[in-house]
């Protein structure tokens, strides 16, 4: 294994630094110009949005259930596995007997279908844009040595495009850097930002991982979510945080005491 | 300024809902502008328009012109008419609780119960300091409609406590945990109604000296609660002096001293309240100004 590379400090100044400056430069641009192409904001159909309400309290629920009581838990559990089941909450009762419409042909889908288009373009193209410029000027570059010793196994994620079994691997190449940036800049943007939102609007943009989107084009249907969310209800395992809470607190005041 | 730059400016108010934030200052310029704007562009396209004719009303209720309110209300209805558009309904609502007919405006709100906005709008309406049945009804209604609004629960917990429906109050509370589970002030204050809850059962046994075994367990559990509740506020935020207080307080019950029969729920929280009995004292000392001494528990 190749332990020292000696690297021309000119790299830090005209490739580490500048591919860095970009992408938060086209991050800020972006997220400023999503915000002027949202469209205005609409009124919720107030059943569609009741349904959305309810799915968000079930899910909710499944997730933070730990706050409650064995009881509480267990009427809540009883009470979500029902009436998930149920069409009670559904914004269309009938939904179970409709054919999915088809999205290309449903005239009101057209407006869903552009905003979803817009946002993916205003996500995919600049990524792309920079991605093919690093690419170009900067392929198969090592661009830089982390202060710390790290693991074999983050080869391939730091050393992206350099083709050097041997190299330690401390050393980062420029498209990796391109992806650690990518990924980690959410502390920078929110330092920029003063806006913890925005942050959160913008790298939720990026890593596409949404909540079910219903009732939308090409979403998953209503019933179908539902029940499975009942069933996941059902199989909840409840570890209540007031389990041994008199033994953590005591030991945890001692514990201060004794190192005080 | 050019007049497009001002409209853009003030559709954008008022498709924000921004102007509800407004300082008085920043609410007159608008109006002002607002006015201005209406008076020298008159080729406003008529969606644009009627945008504009909705800020207009509420800027004019904010800043004190009902006359002018109702005058743009009227110019809008005689577009739109008024029957079937929830934004009107709640525009005139909004007119009638400004000038005072609270009657007039709980008719339009209540008219249909399944339009959201108006529901919302119902429900804080019928807030009132002396009787809040209707309060409630209209919240209970509103969270049948927003079930994840947890602004909500906490107020209509709020509103179960000033009646004494402590179990209901922390069921709301419950929900707004479960939503946001390092919420350490609302551990606190399920603690704080558990224990009101274990006060106001007692009050209804206290007399009976032969108290049953599933009476005192029962009671017992409730005291469980609070305890597990307050401990968890300390858990998150160490040194929570109201929470100590409120573990100090258990710790010393008379009611702790009365436990006569054996069970394993009893006996647990009785060594449990062993062990923090000496610790919340100390705690209480050293976070408060409270003298120990000065503490009557009568319970």
């Amino acid at each position: 294994m190749i332990d020292d590379l000696f690297l021309d400090p000119q790299l830090k100044y005209w490739v580490l630094l500048p591919i860095s400056i970009v992408m938060v430069i086209v991050g800020l641009v972006r997220s400023n110009i999503t915000g002027l192409l949202a469209p205005d904001p609409k009124l919720d159909n107030y059943k569609l949005s009741r349904e959305k309400h309810f799915l968000k309290r079930a899910t909710s629920f499944k997730i933070g259930n730990s706050v409650l009581t064995t009881e509480e838990f267990q009427s809540r559990q009883e009470y979500y596995v029902n009436t998930l089941k149920t069409t009670e909450y559904f914004a269309n009762k009938n939904i179970a007997n409709e054919e999915a419409a088809n999205p290309l042909t449903d005239p009101t889908a057209n407006e869903a279908l552009m905003n979803m288009a817009k946002g993916n373009i205003m996500n995919y193209i600049p990524q792309t844009v920079i991605m093919a410029w690093v690419n170009y000027f900067f392929a198969g570059f090592v661009i830089m040595k982390l202060p710390f010793p790290i693991t074999d196994s983050f080869k391939t994620m730091l050393q992206a495009g350099v083709v050097t079994p041997n190299l330690n691997t401390r050393y980062v190449s420029s498209i990796s850097w391109y992806f650690i940036n990518f990924l980690g800049l959410k502390p920078v943007y929110s330092l920029i930002m003063n806006d913890s939102t925005a942050v959160n609007e913008l790298l939720q943009a990026q890593s596409q991982q949404q909540m079910p989107n219903l009732g939308a084009p090409g979403g998953p249907k209503v019933d179908k979510v539902f029940f499975a969310e009942s069933e996941n209800i059902q199989i909840l395992n409840h570890d209540s945080i007031f389990d041994g809470i008199v033994d953590r607190i005591v030991e945890s005041e001692s514990t201060t005491k004794s190192s005080a | 300024m050019d007049l497009e730059l001002i409209k853009k400016k003030l559709l954008t108010i008022h498709s924000s809902g921004i102007f509800a934030t407004f300082d008085s200052q920043q609410v007159h310029t608008c109006y002002n502008e607002l006015k201005q704007l209406l008076i020298s562009d008159d080729t406003i396209p008529i969606g644009e328009l009627y945008n504009l004719f909705e800020l207009h009303v509420y800027l004019s209720l904010i800043t004190g012109h009902d006359v002018e309110a109702k005058s743009y209300i009227d110019r809008i209805v005689d577009q739109f008419g008024s029957d079937n558009s929830e934004r009107i309904n709640l525009l005139k609502a909004i007119y009638f609780e400004a000038i005072g007919s609270k009657k007039e405006a709980a008719g339009i709100l209540s008219g249909k119960s399944s339009e959201l906005n108006l529901t919302r709008r119902l429900a804080t309406l019928s807030r009132s300091a002396k009787e809040n049945t209707d309060y409630i009804k209209n919240l209970v209604l509103y969270l049948d409609l927003q079930p994840s609004d947890l602004i909500a629960w906490a107020e209509l917990s709020g509103q179960y406590e000033s009646i004494g429906h402590y179990d209901k109050a922390i069921f709301c509370l419950k929900e707004v945990l479960i939503q946001e589970p390092f919420d350490f002030h609302t551990f606190y204050k399920v603690g704080l109604l558990n224990y009101y809850l274990f006060i106001q059962k007692y009050e209804l046994v206290k007399s009976d000296n032969t108290l049953k075994k599933e009476k005192m367990i029962e009671l017992v559990k409730i005291l469980i609660d609070a305890r597990n509740n307050y401990l968890r506020t300390i858990e998150i935020c160490k040194d929570h002096p109201q929470s100590w207080l409120g573990i100090y307080i258990l710790c010393n019950l008379k009611f702790i001293g009365k436990l006569k029969h054996s069970s394993s729920v009893i006996d647990d929280f009785i060594k449990s309240i062993e062990k923090l009995k000496h610790l919340s004292e100390i705690k209480v000392r050293e976070l408060t100004d409270i003298i120990i001494d000065d503490i009557k528990i009568s319970v």
